[in-house]
């Protein structure tokens, strides 16, 4: 998710200096559909207007910075730096996914949910889905819930608590 | 106990309301049928498997999620596809 007021500033760090122009020159097989100055008027105006692909870019540059910033150091430095650019620029990650399996698992249950309940997006092919926040709050709802009865059931054998940090870290 | 109010006040906004999908349900209904789904498959089928093992990661991130998203200033969610 965004912070349209931080994420305004991404718009000078993009265009001085020239290098995220470069960079999307050097990758133009993998971004082809970008337009480096509709990008840019996105991020000044809304960033909350972005496509996928277009935020899809903005990380891989962000990836490419902190790893230039932080050679010949340890990846915990790379990934301060990357987390701090994230913060700079008003871009919350909200979930990263550990494997392909869980993002299946969870993709799956997206699909279960928009097939029931038609939502506000827009596809990417093979980049990613943008949608409505108050959409994806519900579809967020319904994984809370059926996420509890799968707990509340010990299915898998185990019986939950939560501890005070997790309980803190969640409301 | 903080996280169980959470839920509690979801299944009441969930049950009343409007069943304007075309499966007529409300989505504590669509959950629940998920449920009895993935309970049927649970051990038979690996991404039903998988799904009840990841619960716990599933329950606290999208807790996690509700409290930190604000639809008024953050219009918009991008799930971007990295696997």
């Amino acid at each position: 998710m965004f912070d349209k007021e931080k994420a305004s500033t991404l718009y000078e760090h993009l265009v001085h200096p020239e290098s995220f122009k470069e960079y999307l020159r050097e990758s133009e097989t993998d971004f082809d559909e970008i337009n480096f100055d509709n990008l840019l008027e996105t991020v000044r105006n809304d960033i909350n207007r972005i496509s996928a692909e277009e935020l899809s870019v903005i990380i891989s540059f962000f990836n490419k910075e902190s790893h230039f910033h932080s050679i010949d150091k340890d990846r915990a430095t790379s990934e301060q730096i990357l987390q701090e650019l994230y913060n700079r620029f008003g871009i919350t990650l909200l979930y990263e996914v550990p494997t392909s399996t869980v993002c299946y698992c969870y993709m799956f249950q997206y699909g279960n949910y928009t097939h029931c309940f038609p939502v506000d997006q827009k596809t990417d092919e093979d980049i990613g889905i943008t949608i409505g926040s108050k959409d994806f709050l519900r579809f967020n709802d319904y994984m809370i819930l059926l996420a509890k009865q799968i707990l509340d059931s010990r299915l898998d054998g185990f019986e939950y608590t939560f501890t005070e940090l997790e309980e803190k870290n969640s409301l | 106990m903080a996280l169980n109010i959470l839920l509690l006040n979801l299944k009441k906004k969930t049950v009343f309301e409007i069943k304007d999908n075309p499966g007529n349900r409300t989505i504590l209904e669509e959950a629940e049928n998920e449920f009895e789904y993935l309970k049927k498959m649970f051990n038979k089928d690996n991404i039903a498997t998988q799904t009840v093992c990841r619960a716990y990661d599933f329950f606290l991130c999208s807790a996690a999620m509700k409290s930190k998203i604000n639809a008024d200033k953050n219009t918009r969610i991008i799930i971007l596809d990295s696997c």
